[in-house]
This record gives structure tokens, sequence and C-alpha cells, in this order.
């Protein structure tokens, strides 16, 4: 996937024109929205809990060093293996090698957004390896050629007459088959696909400091299988994912299945201790963790952003986000939409390349509202922008307008002055009490979309001069 | 890159070059739940059912092995699996159907948990009772004693917790059938684990 | 109590009865209403657009013409809210930062005005049997708090309130963002439409003008027929209808 956040307002406008794309967006978010605001209303101690997880996020990070030294001694005590990368070449060599010392021939792999970040399926391909992508909606994704565009539903841009399409071509269903019969389909062929597997891939929603323990949340058990069937499980994370203690994650596995898609669980949660010891009957004889940087420590380091790096990705923000729901996840261009891409992505990426994405929103606050670790998302969509003026990216008439707007503002005269000449100006563009003039900047953006009421004759501040003062 | 170099680019990160005094983590939120075992196990049923898991009460061994018969007759299972412990293996003594000799093929898997959790309906099996006998067949039968059954997690974590051994490889939150909603939200369930759960809860706090 | 309105420039220019209504309800309800004459904008086009030095000094301006005042009133959430955010330009500047929260802390939207600090729900007008649904701007709702004050004062006028599907959820207006992601924006007033008319009201009203020219806008250019009102407007009108009656 071609990294396209500097062309986000076409992505955008293709997304608008895509008339099944709308049908399938409309679908899914209103579902997500309606269903987490069911089970969060049900809490009666939501706001605690989103104190308290915000809180122990925001302590985690401020002492990342600490806690990463932890887990990764703890992981070492019970036997698994720890890699370290600084960026997504190094993470993709590390696995690679790691499949061709092990003569690993084909991968078993669950949902895992950093996995999308680093492109390791193309990686592996390049290696020789065959990655098996064994989330439905990946899997769905990973035969059609296409990629995520929802961090909780990979495949939610997808209709469901488009995957019964697909399906009949590549895995021979019937043509009108339904949704059970799909899934039936998946679960036979990559049954298979687990049970030779020689590798089991997956992503970490938590990993606990004090005990190495790594937490894994799923609907369908496909991550069950990869972290116990094959002989090797390789957990790739960002270097953010930690909480300090086992006791920190009954409040987090509370808010992130209700907050992500209605559940009060998901069906199942896997929390990983190390490989299999001698006692064990069943489970994989390795256990590797890979954890990655790739610009993650580039936004730690940054005290106003570092709190993007709560980020649960649990897609709240991206569902009730309302620009969002009418471009949906692939206009922003890369791994991580909606509104935390719109914060994250300038910090991993740099904001030359994403400036449009802090734009892309109304500041309704929505996503602020429904984030369980309190990411003050709004905030910091406003300071992206603000330092986009800082670097000198913004257009340079929308800074002379601004300019001329704020020069104007704080002179009541002149203020005055202009504001009567546009209004003089406008009565020759009014029609029915409507403006005319799509030829014109910015009005005519305006124009093109909606009518726009013409200016009064008279301005308040006259009106209140001849007819409202006291006295007058 | 090495660990060292990695940690010292995290710290670089918090602008620091070396380790630096810590504050505490913030307290943990919630008292135990304090519930009385009769409301915990009402709870349970209540939730488990609302997620799709069939429950079936049982007062002793013997009603619990006619129900596993019960239940594979109704399924026409041909064959099953069974999880190691010792409880497990009593509950399948006279049932009348082959043991599955390649687990992938049982058309049902019987396991005891090791603890469930009421306000989720969930059961909690760990690596020392079982990995796979509870994921790979079509059905999946839990034997779930009262005495297992803790209010939320945060007290079957603490029951662990105080046991005098290290935690378990696995912990394992099983909570209704295996399901997904990856295509265009609408549940589908048995997509990779079992599509049936089945608990036979027996009452051993008589 | 000295009581200044600050008439926001989008209804000093475009709306202007808004802030007459505004000043003849105040006064209706025994509040003495004074204007500064020098006044323009609250700067938040600049601030949204990350401008922060420019709007740094139109925040100046305002701090300083509105001093004095016990409280500032306005027909706005929206411009409310960016006067809130004042004093997070003057972090760096303890005088400046001091003005700008007592400044903020005594900036009210119109009718939480009435309903929280003068302590009034039915203020003498007459909106009986009006089908209204009110649209939540997103400013009013999440920076200011603004959801049951309206409400509140219509439906003592007699008003029905008719809660449409998506009334809190943003009607793609966003200042500036309206002409720079025009396409989106006006796709999300859209999206507003279907929960607007499902909810059989005759009239839609809010707090912003912005949300209000952005909804009448595209609704106008739809085709759709609904009124689209500010709620002083309807306030006042009420007040208007309650006093001729008496008269009769």
């Amino acid at each position: 996937m071609e990294i396209t956040s500097h062309r986000f307002k076409d992505n955008a406008a293709k997304a608008l024109d895509d008339a099944i794309l709308q049908i399938a967006l409309k679908r899914a978010t209103k579902a997500f929205t309606s269903r987490r605001k069911t089970a969060v209303e049900a809490l009666d101690n939501f706001e605690d809990l989103r104190h308290y997880c915000a809180r122990v996020k925001a302590h985690t990070l401020d002492y990342l060093d600490h806690y990463l030294e932890q887990l990764v001694a703890q992981i070492e005590t019970l036997g698994g293996k720890v890699h370290f990368a600084a960026d997504a070449a190094e993470a993709n060599a590390i696995v690679t090698q790691l499949c061709q010392e092990k003569g690993v021939k084909t991968v078993a792999k669950s949902k895992s957004m950093v996995s999308e970040e680093i492109l390791l399926n193309d990686a592996l391909e390049a290696a020789g390896v065959k990655p098996i992508e064994t989330d439905l909606g990946e899997y769905i994704l990973q035969i059609d050629h296409d990629y995520p565009s929802h961090i909780i539903g990979p495949a939610i841009h997808k209709t469901k007459e488009q995957i019964t399409a697909l399906f009949h071509e590549k895995l021979g269903t019937p043509a009108d088959a339904d949704i059970p019969t799909l899934t039936a389909a998946a679960r036979k062929t990559l049954r298979q696909a687990f049970l030779e597997a020689d590798m089991g891939i997956t992503g970490v929603n938590f990993a606990v400091a004090e005990t190495g323990t790594l937490v894994m949340v799923e609907n369908e058990g496909n991550i069950r299988f990869c972290n116990s069937y094959p002989p090797i499980h390789l957990a790739i994370m960002g270097l953010e994912k930690l909480v300090p203690r086992l006791r920190d994650l009954s409040a987090f596995l509370t808010l992130l299945p209700r907050s992500a898609t209605g559940q009060k669980s998901s069906s199942y949660v896997s929390m990983i201790t190390g490989p299999k010891r001698p006692e064990d009957l069943q489970g994989p004889q390795e256990l590797h963790v890979l954890i990655i940087d790739n610009g993650r420590s580039q936004v730690l380091a940054d005290p106003r952003l570092r709190a993007a790096l709560r980020c649960i990705r649990c897609g709240a923000c991206l569902n009730s986000c309302p620009v969002y729901q009418q471009v949906g996840g692939h206009a922003y261009g890369w791994v991580y939409s909606g509104p935390i891409g719109a914060i994250l992505d300038p910090g991993l990426l740099g904001l030359a390349g994403t400036k449009h994405l802090p734009s892309a929103s109304s500041l309704c606050g929505a996503c602020g509202e429904v984030c369980p670790v309190k990411i003050p998302i709004p905030e910091l969509l406003l300071e992206h922008r603000k330092r986009a003026v800082e670097r000198d990216l913004t257009p340079k008439a929308e800074s002379l307008m601004i300019g001329a707007f704020a020069f104007l503002a704080k002179r009541p005269g002149l203020w005055d002055m202009g504001t009567k000449a546009a209004r003089f100006g406008a009565q020759f563009l009014t029609d029915d009490g409507f403006l005319r003039g799509a030829y014109l900047p910015v009005l005519g953006q305006w124009l093109k979309e909606r009518d726009f009421p013409a200016p009064a004759k008279r301005s308040f501040k006259e009106i209140w001069r001849d007819k409202l003062k006291e006295g007058s | 890159m090495e660990k060292t170099a990695f940690l010292a680019r995290v710290r670089h990160a918090l602008g620091r070059e070396e380790a630096s005094a810590m504050e505490r983590a913030p307290q943990l939120l919630e008292p135990l739940k304090t519930w009385g075992q009769d409301k915990v196990v009402a709870k349970f049923v209540e939730e488990a059912s609302a997620v799709g898991t069939k429950i079936y009460p049982v007062m002793d061994m013997a009603e619990l092995q006619e129900n596993i018969s019960n239940i594979i007759e109704f399924i026409k299972a041909k064959s099953y699996s069974v999880s190691q412990d010792d409880f497990a293996q009593e509950a399948v003594q006279g049932i009348n159907l082959p043991l599955a000799t390649d687990l992938s093929q049982a058309d049902i898997g019987i396991t005891s948990v090791d603890y469930a959790l009421a306000n989720t309906g969930t059961l909690v099996i760990t690596s020392e009772t079982d990995r796979h006998v509870s994921l790979l067949p079509m059905h999946h039968i839990a034997i779930v004693r009262h005495s297992q059954v803790k209010p939320t997690m945060a007290e079957a974590l603490e029951a662990e917790l105080a046991r005098p051994k290290a935690f378990p490889t696995a912990w394992v939150h099983a909570t209704g059938p295996s399901r997904t909603a990856d295509i265009e939200l609408t549940l589908s369930t048995g997509v990779h684990g079992p599509g049936f759960v089945y608990v036979l809860l027996l009452d051993d706090l008589l | 109590m000295r009581v200044a309105l600050f008439a926001t420039c989008i209804a000093d220019q475009i709306f202007p009865h808004v802030a007459v209504s505004t000043v003849k309800l105040l006064r209706h309800l025994g509040v003495k209403v004074e204007f500064p004459e020098a006044q323009s904008c609250c700067g938040q086009p600049a601030y949204n657009a990350g401008y922060h030095q420019e709007s740094r000094e139109i925040a100046l301006h305002h701090i300083k013409l509105f001093t004095g005042y016990d409280y500032v009133i306005l027909p706005s959430g929206s411009c409310g809210a960016m006067v809130k955010h004042y004093p997070d330009l003057f972090v760096e500047q303890p005088e400046n930062y001091a003005k700008a929260r007592h400044l903020a802390e005594r900036t009210f939207e119109v009718t939480t005005f009435i309903h929280q600090v003068l302590g009034r729900e039915d203020i003498g007008a007459d909106l009986e049997g009006l089908n209204i649904t009110y649209h939540d701007s997103c400013h009013a709702l999440r920076l200011m708090h603004v959801s049951e004050a309206p409400r509140a004062l219509l439906k003592a006028a007699g008003a029905n309130i008719l809660e449409a599907e998506g009334h809190d959820t943003c009607c793609g207006f966003g200042g500036l963002f309206s002409v720079k992601m025009a396409e989106i924006s006006s796709a999300m007033a859209k999206a507003k439409f279907q929960g607007i008319k499902d909810s059989k009201a005759q009239i839609l009203s809010s707090t912003d003008a912005g949300c209000l020219m952005q909804l009448e806008g595209s609704l106008r250019r739809s085709g759709e027929k609904i009124e689209v009102r500010h709620v002083v407007d309807l306030l006042w009108q009420g007040v208007e209808a309650k006093s001729q009656m008496q008269e009769v």
C-alpha cells in the first residue's frame, strides 16, 4: 500500500462519489456507534474507568523506558526472545531472517495494524514465505488485493454483495451465498492454514510489564490458533503497548470491547506469558516478540503529542467522526485513519506529507468525547494546524487572507469600513436573498455545494446606533 | 537493533539519559466485589445466556454425565476430545462415543475451566487445563463448578495470584461462541473456534 | 450588573435580526444591555486554521474591549467556545492569561445565561403548538455545555421539541473547513437531512448562526422546504406574540 495522505482531498472526493462505498460506510458506522452507545451507557462507572485508563496510559508513557526494560526482562526470563526494530525495514528484516533460520514456509497471521504499517506481508512474500491472513476481514482483503480501511472492521468498506462475488470467484461458493455460507467457507479454507503453518504471527493489544504477559483481544478465535497451534509464535507490537500491572487489565478489557464493537467482552482474550513450559501440554515451543519503534519515539519525545500514543485502537473515534463517516478510511492514505490517524500520522510520518489530515475536521469534538483513554484529539488537531502554519506549510493565499482579516479585526474603524464595502458589493450579487458568485475565491467554494445568504443591508452595529442604543 | 540501544533511544525520547526516580503507577480503581455466591452464579447464567452460551445446571456427576450424553446425541457427534485434567476425565467416563485420534477431526471438545466470570458470562481456561480442545471442534462443552465463578476478571486474577505458583502460560477468556461481524457488521458464529458452547454448571457448594 | 452583548461578526453582518432579538429578549427580562461598538470577530477562523499569533492579537483586542463587564452574552456557542480558548493563547503571558480566564468565565451563550444565571425558564413567550427540532451545534454542546437551556426555554413557551436522529452530529460547517473541504462539509450537512425530515418538525433551530447558515444553504440548494430559525429569534417572536395577545 502506497502512502497517499498528501492526496487526501482527491481521495476524499473519490470516496464521496463511490455510491457503494457510501452505503457500506453508513451501514457500518451507524451500527458501530449505536452499539457502542448502548454498551457504554450500561456501565455505571464509564467516566471513572476512562479517567483511570487515561492516567495509567499517561503514566506508562512517561516512564516507558522503565516499563519496557521490565517487560523485556520478564519475557526473557520466561524463555521468550525479544527483538527490537528501529523502523519498518529493520522489522521486516528481523522477521524474514527468523523465518529463514527456522525454515518457515507458511505463516498464519492475525490482524495487526503494525504489520500493515511496516508492509510485512510484502516482505514475507519477497522472501519466499507465504503469509495467510486469518481474520475474516483481513482474509477478504488479502484475496482481493485490498487493504484495511478501519482498525476494527478492516473490510467495512465492502458490501456483502461485493464479498459474495469475491468468494464465488476465489473459493467457489454459490453466487448467491449468504453470510453464514461465506463464513463456513472461510473456516474450512483457513483451518487448513492453521494446521499447516510453521509460524503464527499476532499483534498485541496490551503488554504487561510486571509479568511479561502479552494480551490479544478478538472475536473469531484465529488469534488463539495463531498463538497456540504453530510451533513458533511471533508477536509484533509497537513500543507503546504497555501497561504496568496484570491488575490494570480488567479496566482496559472493560473499555476496549465496549468502545470498539459495543460488546461487554470480546469472544476471546488471550493472555500469553512466555512460551510453552515443560509442564504445559500444548502451546508453541518458541515465543518471539518484536518491538517496533518506526516513528513512535519521535511522538514520545513530543510532550504535546505524546498523548496520541495512549491509543488502544478501539476505533470509536473513527465511527463517531462525521468526516470519517463520509469519506472512510482509505481517504486518509495510510493505516491509521479517522481522527486518531489525523493526529498520529503526522507524528509518525512527518507533517509535510500529512498536513491535510489535521484540517480534515470540523473540530466537532465527537472523537474526544468517545475516546476511552481521553486523548485530547481536537486539541491535538489544532496543535498540528498551528505547527503547519509555523513551518510555512499552509497555502500563501490563506496566510495572506488570515493576516488581512486579523489586521482589520483589531482596528474597529477599518473593520467597519471594510465590512460595509463588502455588504455594498454583495448587493450586486444578490438574488432572492442569497448570493451568486461561484467564480469568486472562498465564496465560490461554498457556492459549489450550498446557497449562501446575502449579507444584511445594514449591520447590527448600524441598527444599534440608530434604534437600539439607550437614549437613541 | 540491540536491546540497550533501543532502550536508550526510548529514554532519550523521554528527555533522560539514565533511569529516573519513578512515580508510583496510579492506584487501582475498583475495590473487589464481594457479592454472595448465589448472585455471582445467577449473573453468570444471565450474561452467558445473553451471548449465546447454553447453560445446563446439574447437581452431581451422574447428572453431568447424562447431560453430556444428551448433547452428544442431539448433535449427532461421531467423536470427541477431552482435556487432560482429572475432573473432565471423570466426566467423560461411560460416554458411548469414540475418542478422536486427531483433535482436528473431533466434533466435540469437553473441558474443565479454571474460572468463570459472572459480569461478562466468560469462561477462563488456562494452559493448566487446555488450549486446543476448547478451540478446534465446532462444539465445546465446558464444565463449570459454582465455586469457580467469580464476579469479574479482577476477582479471578486475585484468586490466581494468591496461589503459590507462577501465573499460567496461557490465560484465555472465552465468551460465547466464536463470532465475526466482518461482513457488514452482521453477526455470524463459528468462524474459527466453536460455533456452539454448552456450560454444564455443577453446584458444588451444597 | 453590567452586561455586554457580543453580537458576533456573523450575526452583525449577515443575521442582524438575531442580535436585535437578543437585545430585546434580554431587555424584556430586565437586563440592561450594553454594546461595545469597537467589537469585530472573536478570531476563531484564524485560531482554528492554526494562526495563533494573529488570533492572539484579535483576542487581546476583544479582552480589552470587554473588560469591566460582569457578563458577556452572545447568541452563539461557537464564538463563545473561542473565548474559552483565549487562555490557551496566553500560557506564556501570566497577566494576559489571567484576563483571558476572567473573560472566559464571564462569557455566556444567551439561552444558558437566561436559564442558569437569571434562573428563568418561562420567559413569557408563546410558541404554543410549534414543532421545532433543535440542532446541537458542536461547540455549544461540547465546549459550552449548552443543551438543556434552549430546549427548556422553547418548551416552557409551549413549543414541542421533536428530537431528530443525529441532532448532536456535526452539520459540517466548521468555519474555514466549509470552504477548505467544501465537498466533505456539504456531505456532512446532507447526512443530517433524513433525521431532520423524519422528526416531522416545521422549524429547524439552533443557537449558532454558522450551523444554521450551513444547514439552510444546503437544504435550500437541495430544494428542501423547512424553515430555519435561530433560537433567539423564535423566543423573541414568542414574547411578541404573547404581548400582542395580552393587548387584545
